[in-house]
Order: C-alpha cells, then sequence, then structure tokens
C-alpha cells in the first residue's frame, strides 16, 4: 500500500476552486472529471484493510483527517456515486458557484465520514451547513432566501450543541476520538453531542428544518441536499451511539411523522423531504436495535435511499425544471409529455417502496428483519412496516398518480411548458434508474460492501415469506389508494401544513414585532428628549469647542483621526448587514474561541 | 413503439388492465395460501420470550401462522393511515397557502 493518501474532499475542493478558471470549452468535461475522480479515488479504497492517514498533530490532539474502515468505506462510495449523478443532472446549469457550493457541501461530508476524532468531525459537519445554504439561495425567490436564513440558523444551533458536547466531553474524558459512545450511561456531554448529531438526521421534533428548506433549493441542489446531511448523521449515529434504545423509539416516531405530513401534502418535492424524514426513520431504528444485521440494514437502506430519494429529487426537480409548478393541485396529465420522467420516478417510487427486484427491497427488510428478530422489538417492526404502507401510497401511487394522471389540472401555461428535460437530466436519472433495479436484483453489489460481512452473507432477502409478505402489504395498498381515488377521497388541495417551524418561524415575527414596536417607541422617545435637552446645547458648545479645535489641536490630531477613519471604514462592511459576511466572521471567531479554550485547557491540564 | 404509445394503448384498455390487476391479486393471495399450505407441517411454535406474551407477541404470531394476514394489514393499513392523516390531522395543522405570507 502506498503511503501517499490523497483525501477525497480535497479533490473536490480544488476542483471548486479551479472551475471558474477553467475555459468554457473543457468546463463540461471537467464538471464530469473531478466527481469522477474523487469517486474512482474512493474506490481504489476498497478492499484494502482497515488503515488511519493524514494524522496531524494539533497542540497536544491527533487530529485523524483520514480513518478508512468498512463503516467509512460504504457511505463515501456511495456519497462520491452521488456526487457524479448529482453533478451530470446538473450539468447544463451556467453558474460556475452552483457546482462549486455543491462540491463544497460533498467534500464537508466525506471529511465528516472519514473523521477520526471529534474535532475535525466538527469542522467538516459545519462546512457542510454553510457550503448547502448557497444550494437554496442560488435559487433567488424570496421564499428562498428566507428558508436558507432558518436552515442556517437551525444548523448552527444544532453545531453549537455538538460542539458544547465535544468540549465537555473532552474535558471528561482527555480524549478526542470519535468511537463508540456511553450508550447506557450516557453523560450530558454525549447527550448534547447526540442532539448535534440527530438534529441532522431530522429527528422530530428537531426536524423541521428539512420538509421547510429542501423544497425551497434549486432544481439540481436539492438533489444534493436530499442525499448528504441526513446520511452523513446516519453514519455518525452508527458509529456513536450503535444499540442506544431511545433511537428505536426515535427513528420509529419519525417513520410514521413523515408519513402522515406526505400523506397530506401537496407539493411533491416538500412530499419527497418528508420522506427523507420517514426513511432515515428506519435508519434510525436500524441504528438503535445495533444488531449486525440492524446496522448493516442502516448502512445498505442509507446506500439505496441516497439512489432511490436523488432519483425522486431528479423527478420532481425536471417538473419544477420544466413546468415551473410542483403543487400537485396544478398538476395532472403530464405523462403525454413528459413520459419519460414518468417512468424513471416511478422507478424511484417502488424502489423506496421496496418492491421485489428494486433496491429498497433488499435494504429496509433487514431493519424490519431485526425488529422481528428480537420478541421485544416487535412492535418497532410492525409499525415499520404500517410505515412502509404509507411509503408506497405517497412515492409509488399518489405522485405519479396525481402528477402524470388524474385529472389535468394544469394551466395553460404550464401544459405549454412540459416536457422531457434535457439529455443530462434524463441520463442522470437513468442511471439512478438502472442503480435501483441493479442493487435489488444483484445483492453482492450491495452486501460486499456492507461493515458485518458474516451477517450479510447469512441474510436473504428473497425468501418465499419475505416476498409474499411485501407484494401482498404493497398490493393490497394499491387496491387501498384507487378504492380512495374512485371515492374522490384524496384528491390534493392547495394549503400550508404546519409543521413544529411554526414556533421559530412565528417566534421570529413576535421578536420582529416587540422590536419594532415597543422598542422603536421607546428609542423615538429617547431621541426627541435628546434632541430637545441635548442636542441644542451640545451644539452651542460644540461650536465654541470646534473654533478651539480648529486652532489648536487639528494639527496634533491629524494624524490619528485618519487612523480612526480607516478603522471605520473596515468596520462599516460589518454593519451594512451583510449577513453571509458577518456570519463567516461570527464563525471564525468562534472557531478561535474553541482553538483557544482547547489550548488552555491543554496547558492547565 | 415508443413509450407515450405504450402508455396510450394501456390506457384504450383501461378494463383489460383493471381486470389484469385484480387477477394479480387474486394469483398473490392464492400464492401465499400455496405457501402456508406447503409449510405448514415444518412450521414451529414461535419462540415468545415469556415477558413479551400480549398483544405485540400475538400479533407476531398471526402472522406467522395465519394465511394472508399481510393482505389484510396492507389493505386496513392504508385506509387507516389515510383516515388518521385526513381526517384528524389534516384539519389541525393544514392552513390556507398564504399562511406564513407577511
Amino acid at each position: 500500500m502506498s503511503n501517499l493518501w490523497i483525501h477525497p474532499s480535497l479533490l473536490l475542493i480544488g476542483g471548486a476552486l479551479l472551475l471558474p478558471l477553467i475555459p468554457k470549452a473543457f468546463k463540461k468535461a471537467f464538471l464530469l472529471a473531478v466527481p469522477l475522480a474523487t469517486f474512482g479515488l474512493v474506490l481504489s479504497m476498497l478492499g484494502q484493510p482497515a488503515a488511519v492517514h493524514g494524522q496531524i498533530t494539533f497542540l497536544h490532539w491527533t487530529l485523524t483527517f483520514g480513518r478508512v474502515d468498512s463503516l467509512s468505506l460504504v457511505f463515501a462510495v456511495i456519497m462520491s456515486g452521488m456526487c457524479c449523478i448529482g453533478t451530470l443532472y446538473g450539468l447544463h446549469v451556467e453558474e460556475d458557484a452552483q457546482h462549486s457550493a455543491a462540491w463544497v457541501y460533498v467534500s464537508g461530508s466525506l471529511g465528516a465520514i472519514f473523521a477520526g476524532d471529534l474535532l475535525t468531525l466538527f469542522l467538516f459537519w459545519e462546512l457542510m451547513a454553510f457550503s448547502s445554504v448557497f444550494l437554496i439561495w442560488f435559487r433567488r425567490r424570496p421564499e428562498s432566501t428566507a428558508a436558507g436564513f432558518r436552515y442556517l440558523l437551525v444548523h448552527v444551533a444544532g453545531g453549537l450543541s455538538l460542539l458544547a458536547g465535544l468540549i465537555l466531553y473532552v474535558h471528561a474524558t482527555h480524549s478526542i476520538e470519535f468511537k463508540l459512545f456511553a450508550i447506557h450511561n450516557t453523560s450530558v456531554a454525549e447527550y448534547l453531542i447526540l442532539i448535534g448529531i440527530i438534529l441532522n438526521a431530522a429527528v422530530p421534533p428537531l426536524h423541521a428544518w428539512l420538509p421547510d428548506a429542501y423544497p425551497e433549493g434549486t432544481f439540481n441542489g436539492s438533489v444534493f441536499l436530499s442525499a448528504f446531511t441526513t446520511k452523513t448523521a446516519v453514519y455518525a449515529l452508527c458509529r456513536g451511539f450503535a444499540g442506544m434504545e431511545l433511537l428505536v423509539w426515535l427513528g420509529v416516531i419519525m417513520s410514521l411523522y413523515g408519513v402522515v405530513y406526505a400523506i397530506i401534502e401537496n407539493d411533491i418535492r416538500r412530499l419527497f423531504a418528508y420522506h427523507i424524514v420517514s426513511q432515515v426513520g428506519y435508519m434510525v431504528a436500524g441504528v438503535g436495535i445495533g444488531t449486525a444485521l440492524a446496522i448493516n440494514g442502516a448502512c445498505a437502506h442509507a446506500f439505496a435511499h441516497i439512489l432511490y430519494k436523488g432519483l425522486l429529487f431528479m423527478g420532481g426537480g425536471s417538473v419544477l425544471f420544466m413546468t415551473g409548478e410542483t403543487r400537485m393541485s396544478q398538476l395532472g396529465g403530464l405523462y403525454k409529455k413528459m413520459p419519460w420522467t414518468f417512468l424513471l420516478t416511478l422507478i424511484g417510487g417502488l424502489s423506496i417502496s421496496a418492491f421485489p427486484l428494486f433496491s429498497g427491497f433488499v435494504s429496509k427488510s433487514m431493519i424490519v428483519q431485526a425488529g422481528f428478530d428480537d420478541p421485544h422489538l416487535y412492535w418497532a417492526a410492525f409499525f415499520l412496516m404500517l410505515a412502509s404502507i404509507g411509503t408506497f401510497y405517497c412515492n409509488g401511487l399518489k405522485v405519479p398518480y396525481f402528477v402524470w394522471f388524474g385529472k389535468d389540472k394544469c394551466s395553460p401555461a404550464v401544459r405549454e411548458r412540459a416536457g422531457d428535460p434535457p439529455w443530462n437530466m434524463l441520463a442522470a436519472m437513468g442511471l439512478a434508474a438502472f442503480l435501483c433495479i441493479f442493487l435489488g436484483c444483484y445483492t453482492p453489489a450491495l452486501y460486499n460492501l456492507l461493515p458485518f460481512q458474516a451477517a450479510a452473507h447469512a441474510y436473504n432477502a428473497y425468501t418465499p415469506f419475505h416476498i409474499s409478505e411485501t407484494l401482498q402489504v404493497l398490493l393490497f395498498t394499491a387496491l387501498g389508494f384507487f378504492l380512495l381515488v374512485r371515492l374522490q377521497k384524496i384528491e390534493p388541495h392547495a394549503g400550508t401544513n404546519v409543521d413544529l417551524d411554526w414556533f421559530y418561524r412565528i417566534g421570529g415575527r413576535a421578536f420582529l414585532w416587540l422590536a419594532r414596536k415597543p422598542v422603536q417607541l421607546i428609542d423615538t422617545a429617547v431621541g426627541e428628549i435628546y434632541r430637545v435637552g441635548g442636542l441644542v446645547p451640545l451644539m452651542k458648545s460644540a461650536s465654541l469647542v470646534g473654533r478651539f479645535d480648529n486652532h489648536v489641536i487639528d494639527g496634533a490630531v491629524d494624524g490619528l483621526a485618519s487612523t480612526v477613519r480607516s478603522i471605520g471604514q473596515r468596520l462599516r462592511g460589518v454593519q451594512r448587514g451583510a449577513m453571509q459576511d458577518n456570519l463567516t466572521v461570527g464563525f471564525a471567531i468562534v472557531a478561535g474561541l474553541i482553538l483557544a479554550f482547547l489550548f488552555f485547557k491543554g496547558f492547565s491540564s | 413503439m415508443n413509450l407515450l404509445q405504450i402508455i396510450e394503448s394501456l390506457r384504450r384498455n383501461l378494463k383489460t388492465v383493471v381486470l389484469g390487476c385484480y387477477a394479480v391479486l387474486v394469483l398473490v393471495v392464492a400464492a401465499d395460501v400455496t405457501r402456508w399450505a406447503l409449510t405448514a407441517h415444518s412450521r414451529e411454535a414461535p419462540v415468545t420470550a415469556e415477558s413479551v406474551q400480549g398483544f405485540w407477541a400475538s400479533l407476531f404470531e398471526a402472522a406467522e401462522t395465519i394465511p394472508v394476514f399481510w393482505t389484510v394489514f396492507g389493505f386496513l393499513g392504508c385506509v387507516l393511515l389515510v383516515i388518521v392523516s385526513k381526517a384528524v390531522v389534516g384539519p389541525v395543522v393544514t392552513k390556507p397557502e398564504d399562511f406564513y405570507d407577511e
């Protein structure tokens, strides 16, 4: 094995920085080459013994940038692979910054996955949040800007929880190694780290940022968003909290929570977003069950999920890109205009529903089986089966039916614009669809990557009982769906479904009102008193002082004044309200403070 | 024949397609009954710990021993989920589209 180990994130960050300098003629080739090279680099690590690379001594801590083992590799393979598909999907986007933001986001994910210590994990964790928000802002709608800020604020709060937990944990254990935490006598520090991680996994009640932000992203940005943040969190849970019983509860709750909201949702991309919550619920429950089969299931399901959820978001993105509309109450009958988009999205829908021969069938069933293996977890397994009914209902039936068939409720403009998307979008969807079917049909492709090889080889998804059980559940769900369509009980209606983001959306407004009304009233009153009582006498005395100043002090102070002015000009940049700049500065200050803290802790202990 | 023509020909013959779907449902149920009959002699009594006797254990036993259990589960589960979502949750959380607009 060579000593030289290149971090895959470096390729993506390097590519992101170089992208604006690439001549237009080579741009598309470059856009494809960088993710492919990253994917190739990750693939080259397969089949080698687990190893640790890229260790840097920082103060007296050892930072580990490259912990390569079977758990990190299964996630790295699918994430670098999805980066290729996502970039192909958005290949025709002219704006370099959109591609750069996506690549930096992916590099954050890969960095967090290969991180062997908590400090490196935190660094890349924040890189993900601060780069991914641009995928929302680039849609350039006022709603997207607002949703992006909410997304960022929630993630900064989660990051702070992670950071606080990290500091307490390091203080208590004198170790920054990222390994399995104490899942039974869990300390406050570990709970804070857990909160930071499950916020990124969108576990209720910390989930509302996801269905709020993802549908507001650009048509291709949301494809990236759907894949990386939540699944990096699933990886971190597998690494740090495997077997924690609390996670079974949370996972089951979120799998049903997402389903119920998806059933009443009208916007297709928001419906898909709620199904991320639901599907990640399976993975979280799998991590909570914690047996070899369950952890394999969580990893396999994350792997399959990234592909089929990417495919669904590509389908939804195509509808948005071609028609400008994503509400089912304003769509319908599009099969005539977008037949290929229909077929490919349907394949995504069948995969997420775990239809036999599609990818979800061979991954989701491991988690459910792990539940049925333990008599104390029968309840969890039954609830997960119930959630899978809602999954097929929404992704396999409701969206395909009400977007491509059903009653045509398109406006003339939408009908005029509709059509299958450009070749690169169809190619990316075709690739993802092929992989969904390939994984479902040829199980060793996925099972050979899983962390517990013995359990993976002992498991067989295609038993007569499992096939029969799945077909019964899914096909009779379909029967129920068409009966309800016939009875006209489930027509999608326009509406906003209020979720827990209500608290900070309306709470933020209450704060604004407080700032606008009472505080402004006081401010005006104080200003008035100052003007009458202070300003007029002040002006008089000032003119006296001014005369004195002009003649005596001027010369001495001139130099000082110019210094002050230059400082003032620099400060003005901060005052202007350039929120993004301020956040960057604030983030840098916080990072500096942590490092200073760790530095002094290092000396005192 | 391109994809659109395939879809349109299926739509023209909707009656046949629907009949075909019903046939598939019947086949699935028949297959499960056959599977059940073939494995009945080799089925052991499910192993259940003393502490988990109760609702979930009996449900598990039903799933293991009663044929077409999952047919009923799928159909009733679908109807139940839709009723809970549309009739209980929906009226509470669904607001007009401009709810958050200022």
